[in-house]
């Protein structure tokens, strides 16, 4: 059905709510009743903070440590300007703000957030990983005979990783900086893995985001490890990558099984 | 055991399901009568998410609350939703679903936010057989809420109440009323929340809202932040006055508070309910 008029005065709506004010309201406005207590002009300011509220609040939720390290004066601030220059937003909103990392990003490169958080885009990027993970699907149990099967055959074994496995590597001592802002991780597995100091590391670190079961965790790994699984992840296939890792595939491999970051056989490579 | 009826009991006060409170939930299982899932949050297949709907599903009836059917859009329904909506009515069977009178997205944004359109013919033709396909798809009734609003349209052609009777006639949906909603309208807008409790086919009310708005000085916003007002349990009483008996909610959205509170609000709402059961006996 093609509804006309309707979709005249959505679309006038929506261009109020997503442009500068003065551009926006200017063809909506007229459309509109006066009211006593609320003009047009603040009906549509009511509605944006509504949206750009919401929007913030799902930021606080994913991005914790981000927004403990600024502060929530800053944080706010921050967010607020990703929700504005992304008018768009997205239709479940525990899958927005996937993007603040690189709006971080650009606030660094741009001087408008401090060097002293040159760190930051990796660390959203860690907390949105992290909160993808608890909202991922659940995995299926790895299927050993066809595995077996494939190898057998001499066919390319293509592995397929869990939902919720996410990686990152940072030049910055991330783990250590997560560890130490993420709420609640007292109670949580992760603390027992703080094994490193904000001081101690030099090179790049490694880490694992990953669900088992129900509560993500974070996970430092090796440089090895890491290599293995973003090749299986680029759609590399084991008998490609068995040619230049330079691990023990036996050892490393049903480690990767066991710990369910490898959940099943693709088969349709 | 699973506990899924076919409808809710009369005058029964449910209480919104928040992920704050599952834990205590399960414990404790508080004498709550049914529990309202706010669908959008609990979307997740894997995880926590599914296994604690699960588990409350075993002890306590479901109603599934939507926010992203967009019925009033003129975007193409949205399948994927729908879809997800499906999926949750064969992994939960909860004994209502409903969604609200208004559009969530238009072209490629979302606004996460309910947005109020005019109350035109053409509107209403439009959104009745929006309705008619996501009943159609789902296999089942839904219900429709008033939303609260900050603008009115001039090229609205009747009022809400009117429109929410001809949704009704038109495609058998039945109405979620807010009455919380219908006084922050009566405050911003100045029209009688009574009178439009009197205008709305009120036998096809299969569930009742309540909740809390932000006082900003001046105009009222639905934030769903705070304890239920006077003025909202004395509309509620009103509602009741006939005997109208359709179940009732707690919905607190935001800036949510222990569970005792939920508990001491639904406490009220049954001594409202008990204070008019006299009436209600006499005209049911």
């Amino acid at each position: 059905m093609m509804s006309t008029v309707l979709a005249q005065h959505l679309s006038e709506f929506t261009r109020a709510l997503t442009t500068n004010p003065r551009d926006g309201d200017c063809e909506f406005v007229p459309r509109l009743k006066n009211s006593s207590r609320i003009s047009p002009q603040l009906a549509l300011e009511i509605y944006r903070n509504n949206t750009r509220g919401t929007r913030i609040k799902a930021l606080e939720m994913i991005y914790p440590a981000c927004k403990r390290i600024l502060g929530n004066d800053i944080f706010q601030a921050v967010a607020r300007g990703y929700v504005i220059e992304d008018s768009v937003g997205a239709a479940d909103l525990n899958h927005y703000g996937e993007t603040f990392s690189q709006y971080l990003g650009d606030l660094l490169d741009t001087g408008r957030l401090a060097d002293d958080y040159a760190y930051f885009q990796d660390l959203a990027s860690l907390e949105f990983k992290f909160h993808a993970a608890y909202y991922a699907d659940s995995d299926p149990v790895f299927d050993f005979e066809c595995f077996e099967q494939k190898v057998k055959n001499g066919e390319p074994v293509y592995f397929q990783l869990s939902a919720s496995l996410g990686m990152l590597a940072s030049r910055y001592p991330l783990y250590h900086i997560w560890l130490h802002n993420h709420p609640g991780l007292e109670t949580a597995k992760n603390k027992n893995n703080s094994k490193h100091d904000v001081q101690a590391i030099t090179a790049t670190q490694y880490l694992l985001i990953h669900r088992e079961e129900y509560i993500p965790v974070v996970l430092p790994v090796s440089n090895h490890v890491y290599r293995l699984l973003e090749a299986f992840d680029n759609n590399q296939s084991l008998q490609a990558v068995l040619d230049r890792v330079d691990c023990d595939i036996d050892v490393v491999l049903p480690g990767l099984i066991a710990n369910k970051y490898i959940i099943g056989i693709r088969h349709n490579e | 055991m699973n506990k899924q009826p076919s409808r809710l009991p009369g005058n029964s006060v449910g209480i919104g399901l928040r992920s704050v409170h599952i834990e205590r939930i399960l414990k404790q299982q508080p004498e709550v009568p049914w529990f309202e899932v706010l669908m959008d949050n609990h979307t997740a297949q894997g995880g926590l998410i599914p296994r604690q709907l699960e588990a409350v599903r075993e002890h306590y009836p479901l109603n599934l609350h939507c926010v992203g059917m967009s019925l009033g859009g003129v975007n193409p329904l949205d399948m994927r939703y729908l879809e997800t909506v499906k999926r949750m009515i064969h992994d939960y069977s909860p004994v209502q679903i409903s969604d609200h009178l208004c559009f969530t997205h238009h072209g490629s944004h979302h606004f996460n936010d309910l947005l109020p359109f005019p109350f035109t013919s053409e509107s209403l033709n439009h959104v009745s057989g929006r309705i008619d396909k996501v009943q159609d798809y789902l296999g089942r009734r839904i219900l429709v809420e008033n939303v609260s609003t900050y603008l009115q349209f001039q090229s609205s052609e009747m009022n809400e109440a009117e429109f929410m009777k001809a949704l009704v006639d038109r495609t058998g949906c039945g109405i979620l009323l807010d009455i919380n909603n219908a006084y922050v309208n009566q405050f911003n807008h100045g029209y009688s929340a009574k009178a439009f409790i009197d205008a709305i086919p009120i036998d096809h009310v299969g569930e009742v809202h309540l909740a809390g708005f932000e006082d900003k000085t001046g105009y009222l916003i639905d934030a769903h932040n705070n304890r239920v007002s006077d003025a909202v349990w004395e509309l509620y009483e009103y509602y009741l006055r006939f005997g109208h008996n359709a179940p009732v909610l707690i919905e607190w959205d935001s800036d949510i508070p222990g569970l005792d509170i939920l508990l001491d609000e639904a406490a009220r709402a049954q001594q409202i309910i008990l204070r008019n059961s006299e009436s209600m006996t006499r005209y049911a």
